[in-house]
């Protein structure tokens, strides 16, 4: 992979982020034992981590990483980072410490991981300890802030991308039309690694001519025509043909959030789709494999494997999935509205509920309601059954007093 | 149109006290003596261009500096003028004179920055604006 290949060995060879590459440098060479931890901040693909590589290459560190893929539990963390920051020399070399994708601490499987991490880094580190993370939001985030030095980076401008892309172009000896080039530095917008990613795909694939470019269909068009695809590859083609382009993203723009879109909107298609119930099943256990693929792409770093990623999902849906039409829509129009109508009582009961037990509205939904909807139903001598879900909840509201 | 530069200072009309906290809160700096603003290293660029738009009604547009010669990189101009979101990307570019010089060229700058000690000598010597 290029990402890899051309990985940047020394923070001059990085584009973008002058500022930041300055500043992170600077904190490096004159870090002195007890300084505050480093956390960088910004989006993917933008050289977060590369930064981090290229530092402890050039400065001859030792550099120990841990990342999301890691277990990141009290446990773990102090069992791991302990000894190192207390026994600077034990490996006769200068170390630092990496904690990468700290957003992503998780309050279950990292279990007391942001209390114990926060307890390490308060006290005089004695390696230089540098933290990333995606967003600048969050409760981990603004707890990290607090103790530590923030370097915000941002995407990189298109020019920037467009002198790197030309220059890895060179180096690989690759010709690519003008019209290819900006197209694909203005769809990666400002993400280095989709940049040589995509750039990657096109050489590899062949291809010339912007209007064959995978990267510019809106969703609707890539998935319909992915849909109507008589072939296999025609149907691989159009499905990478929805990477780039979402007039309305529910996740986001940068290149993680737009796969997780495109999943989004085959699922959409596939549950809104009239078609019988075994088919269905069969498309959506092909689709929820292909989401934990993604999930554990993105965990465990493995930015080649992405290249196979509209193969495995077109050759898993292919078969079922012929004749389908796009839908951007969740639920059909029926159970949206009912789903709709229930929430609003749903919210008025709990809200009321919850003023007089003490309770959270969101404990009230989760534990109390199911049994009080039991207990309606069977004292009513009816079954249970969803069309007498809205009855019972406008019994439920009357017995409060709401007016619904 | 107004054009923000972020390595120039620049003059803005009067706008009042409020708006003109706002725009101290959000990273803009204000020299008295020649009455001119700077854009601050790290400053809030979205919510300074919400406050002016508001103010004085008209399009704001910021331009980016040239990480080479230090000049403005032209973004009015620039081919990716339509796509380039300048407030979420990092805040110098290189205008076109100075993308002639390739990644080595670039490349060459930046180490100067680095690896020459003080910065600011990277900026007398006519590169840049970092430091």
């Amino acid at each position: 992979m290029w990402v890899e290949k051309y990985r940047p060995k020394s923070i001059r060879e990085m584009v973008g982020n002058e500022h930041a590459r300055l500043e992170v440098y600077r904190w490096l060479t004159g870090w002195r034992r007890g300084d505050r931890a480093l956390l960088l901040i910004g989006p993917p693909g933008i050289g977060k981590t590369t930064i981090v590589k290229a530092l402890a290459n050039e400065f001859g560190y030792e550099l120990i990483e841990l990342n999301a893929s890691d277990e990141r539990t009290k446990e773990r963390l102090e069992s791991t980072l302990k000894p190192l920051l207390e026994n600077i020399n034990i490996y006769g070399k200068r170390v630092l410490l990496f904690l990468d994708e700290v957003d992503g601490l998780h309050g279950t499987y990292d279990r007391g991981g942001l209390s114990a991490l926060l307890s390490i880094l308060k006290g005089a580190t004695s390696i230089p300890v540098i933290m990333a993370a995606n967003s600048d939001s969050g409760e981990v985030i603004k707890e990290l802030k607090k103790i530590s030095k923030v370097v915000r980076m941002k995407g990189i401008p298109p020019r920037l991308l467009l002198l790197y892309l030309d220059s890895i172009l060179r180096r690989e000896g690759m010709d690519m039309s003008i019209g290819d080039r900006l197209r694909i530095v203005v769809e990666c917008k400002g993400d280095v690694r989709s940049m040589l990613n995509m750039a990657q795909s096109l050489v590899g694939l062949g291809i010339s001519g912007t209007e064959h470019i995978g990267y510019s269909t809106p969703i609707d068009a890539a998935l319909n025509s992915f849909f109507s695809a008589e072939g296999i590859d025609e149907a691989i083609d159009a499905l990478s043909r929805s990477e780039g382009f979402y007039s309305d993203p529910k996740f986001g723009y940068d290149s993680e959030k737009r796969r997780l879109d495109k999943l989004n909107a085959l699922y959409s298609s596939i549950v809104n789709a009239n078609i019988d119930l075994d088919r269905r099943a069969r498309l959506l256990e092909a689709l929820s494999y292909a989401d934990i693929l993604i999930a554990r792409m993105n965990q465990l770093r493995m930015w080649s494997m992405l290249r196979y990623l509209d193969r495995i999902i077109a050759l898993s849906l292919f078969h079922d999935s012929r004749g389908l039409p796009y839908s951007q829509y969740d639920l059909p129009y029926n159970l949206s509205s009912k789903i709709f109508n229930e929430g609003r009582v749903l919210r008025l009961i709990a809200e009321s509920l919850a003023s007089r037990l003490h309770e959270s509205r969101r404990n009230i939904i989760a534990y109390y309601m199911p049994y009080i909807h039991l207990m309606l139903t069977k004292s009513k001598g009816k079954r249970s059954s969803v069309d007498a879900s809205l009855d019972n909840l406008k019994d439920i509201a009357k017995s409060l007093d709401i007016n619904t | 149109m107004i054009k923000l530069s972020l390595n120039k200072d620049f003059a803005l009309p009067m706008l009042g006290k409020d708006t003109f906290a706002g725009l101290m809160r959000a990273g803009l700096e204000y020299d008295r003596a020649s009455r001119r603003f700077r854009i601050k290293d790290g400053a809030d660029l979205a919510s300074i261009l919400a406050i002016l738009r508001e103010a004085v009604h008209e399009e704001i547009s910021i331009e980016l500096p040239c990480v080479l010669c230090g000049n403005d990189a032209g973004c009015s101009d620039c081919e990716f003028s339509s796509n380039c979101d300048r407030i979420s990307v990092s805040d110098v570019c290189i205008c076109k004179r100075c993308l002639m010089k390739g990644y080595d060229g670039y490349i060459e700058h930046i180490s100067t920055l680095f690896y020459k000690g003080d910065t600011k000598k990277g900026t007398e010597r006519g590169g840049g604006r970092l430091g």
